[in-house]
């Protein structure tokens, strides 16, 4: 059920488990912990829709090369970030989870085969398809070839399309039908009354933009607001910093302006445009193998084509909605659209089997884009400015900080994924240098124009490391020095890949959740 | 063996560039339809039609290696190459040659030139057209 703090004549909550946030992570370890016959609460600052007043907490400073504002990349309301989420989802490559000896502060406490049945039930939740993103597989049922590489460096790595799910609509219901959560709406978390002889969380204090207080007392407490919030609320209560870690290690998956392909116009391409296969959106593009990037000591950068939506492609995806509706027993959504898609397509293509021009050596100038991996650095880094907000709490200062090394492995990457569409005889890629207008500018003097770009991907603020001198959180995401407070979403990343971090942020929840099940974990706290 | 930087060895690498995938890229707006080497080597007036892309590459290869500003130059290290890898002992063919430019970016013999990520032998052939 729900409840306004604002309104609510409560004067305190009683709960076994306490969650801070209804984003993806907070909703997907209520609805699940749900299942169990405990009694959730589930705290929200905002309500059920994005109000100036309640965003207004998400101000904050940007002190290093320019993110988004902090405003802008983040939503302080039910369903989170969710709310503008572009629905990308796919697991983090595996080698992503091994310490990997060229990169400082690498490596998880566990390996990506681990959090693979975490996955298969964060997918549901994501509202995608089967868990396999082996490119073989979509290019065999889709009938939509891999690029012809021979001996290539490079794999061809795919993504599946969320609707996107809007985890405050989809699942508020849910939450509102299940009598053992109590999701409370515009409720601020403001202070952690912690014991710390026993090193246990007490109460946590729920507090109204209008000065109204709640205390919530619980047996465990998971703070599940963002890779930005979450070392915010650290900091200002003086929990878990022991070792001087919480906030650092910010990272994010770096874009830049990157390069342009020519491809000869009969390489088939409709694999890499974003396309549907048995019903499921996908989009692959093209990485640098594991090996290679141990060979080269360098990140990994994925890279998408933007293709020209064409009439291939939109007669494919109309007919493949089509396709799975009726093979479910139903008539797809928009199915007069994706008959006059298909008709108009089909049009297209005839007019140009028909024009004579099939010249062979023609060619088409695809833009590149790519997103890559940030290594972990303990620089970049989140932090408490001087600003308050309207709850008279510090604001936070992001100061994002790139190294040499990360946009080394951008442009080592780059020039490898040309070198092997010129080796195999694919085309040509021209690579923005750090002398054009939009190039790339030094780490420590970004252009204007030529500044890399966060993807909205806040990560590694409280990460993930058994030893509490490398970690705010261990390997079950319990923040050190602490028996009963819990960290959930992508700031427990030690580190990012360049795979967006939605799907893994549920399949933690969900990992999470399994783990305050258990018998040890519930005598302990 | 070096072949003689003769008007004939001249235009028979520079028929390979024309009609090789290098410039099929940046085209020809009269010869788009051309692959016949025997009429564009028959017709070296033709290769003034190049579009400036292609010059501009070869004067910016040749500003980043100088060294090679010269045809006896770069006719020399493109047939060497050809040497080293086929062990020719007649002027080479156009599958010679891709051979060569595929073997380039197998061996990282690749170069940057205005951006674009070359087979060094492709920007030799592009820098033949201005020396």
């Amino acid at each position: 059920m729900f409840i306004d703090a604002r309104k609510t004549d409560l004067k305190e909550i009683k709960s076994d488990i306490c969650i801070v946030g209804a984003g993806p992570a907070g909703i997907t370890l209520a609805l699940e912990l749900a299942k169990d016959n405990i009694n959730i609460c589930l705290l929200e600052s905002g309500g059920f829709e994005l109000e100036t007043n309640t965003q207004s907490l998400y101000k904050g400073e940007i002190t290093g090369p320019p993110l988004s504002p902090l405003d802008s990349s983040r939503l302080r309301y039910f369903g989170g970030t969710s709310g503008h989420w572009g629905g990308a989802c796919w697991p983090l490559d595996e080698h992503v989870f091994e310490k990997r000896e060229w990169i400082p502060h690498s490596g998880w406490p566990f390996s990506r085969k681990e959090l693979d049945p975490y996955y298969t039930k964060a997918q549901v939740m994501c509202e995608v398809g089967p868990y396999n993103y082996e490119a073989n597989y979509w290019s065999d049922e889709g009938d939509q070839p891999e690029l012809p590489f021979v001996n290539s460096r490079l794999a061809t790595r795919l993504y599946q399309n969320s609707p996107p799910t809007r985890f405050g609509t989809r699942y508020r219901e849910d939450i509102d039908k299940a009598e053992n959560i109590t999701a409370v709406l515009y409720a601020n978390l403001t202070e952690i009354d912690r014991d710390n002889i026993n090193q246990t969380i007490r109460q946590v204090t729920a507090t109204t933009l209008e000065g109204k207080s709640i205390p919530v007392t619980a047996r465990n407490f998971i703070i599940a607001t963002g890779g930005m919030e979450n070392p915010r609320i650290l900091l200002l209560n003086n929990i878990g910093n022991q070792n001087d870690l919480v906030g650092r290690f910010f990272m994010e998956h770096i874009g830049l302006p990157t390069s342009t392909l020519l491809i000869p116009k009969h390489i088939d391409t409709l694999l890499y445009n974003s396309t549907s296969i048995n019903g499921t959106p996908i989009r692959a593009g093209l990485s640098l193998r594991p090996e290679v990037l141990e060979q080269e000591k360098i990140l990994n950068t994925w890279v998408g084509f933007h293709l020209e939506r064409t009439p291939e492609s939109r007669l494919a995806n109309s007919w493949d909605a089509i396709k799975t509706a009726v093979g479910n027993g139903d008539i797809p959504d928009n199915f007069r659209a994706h008959i006059k898609t298909m008709l108009k397509s089909m049009g297209n293509i005839l007019d140009g089997k028909f024009d004579g021009n099939d010249d062979e050596n023609e060619y088409i100038s695809v833009p590149l884009g790519q997103a890559s991996e940030q290594s972990p650095n303990p620089l970049s880094r989140v932090r408490l400015g001087d600003q308050l907000d309207e709850l008279g709490q510090r604001r936070i200062q992001v100061d994002w900080r790139l190294t040499k090394f990360d946009y080394r492995s951008i442009k080592r990457s780059l020039e490898i994924t040309a070198a092997e569409f010129g080796k195999s005889n694919l085309g040509r890629m021209k690579l923005l240098s750090p002398d054009d207008a939009n190039g790339w500018g030094e780490p420590d003097r970004i252009s204007k124009t030529g500044r890399p770009r966060g993807a909205f991907h806040h990560m590694g603020t409280t990460r993930m490391h058994n030893d509490p001198k490398h970690g705010v959180v261990d390997e079950n995401c319990k923040v050190h020095g602490t028996k009963n407070l819990y960290i959930a979403g992508s700031s427990v990343f030690p580190t990012c890949g360049y795979n967006n971090p939605t799907l893994t942020i549920v399949a933690l929840a969900y990992r999470l959740a399994d783990h305050l099940r258990s018998p040890l974990t519930q005598t302990t706290a | 063996m070096f072949i003689k930087t003769t008007d004939k060895s001249r235009r028979r690498i520079l028929k390979y560039t024309v009609c090789g995938f290098f410039l099929g890229i940046f085209g020809l707006p009269t010869m788009r339809h051309t692959n016949d080497p025997n009429i564009l080597a028959a017709n070296p007036d033709a290769l003034s039609l190049l579009p400036d892309s292609m010059r501009e590459i070869g004067k910016e290869y040749l500003n980043s290696y100088p060294e090679e500003r010269s045809r006896k130059v770069l006719v020399n290290s493109i047939q060497s190459r050809l040497n080293v890898m086929k062990n020719l002992t007649n002027e080479p063919s156009w599958a010679d040659m891709k051979e060569l430019i595929t073997d380039d970016f197998q061996t990282d013999q690749v170069v940057y030139v205005k951006g674009w990520v070359l087979s060094r032998t492709e920007a030799r052939l592009a820098a033949l057209y201005i020396v």
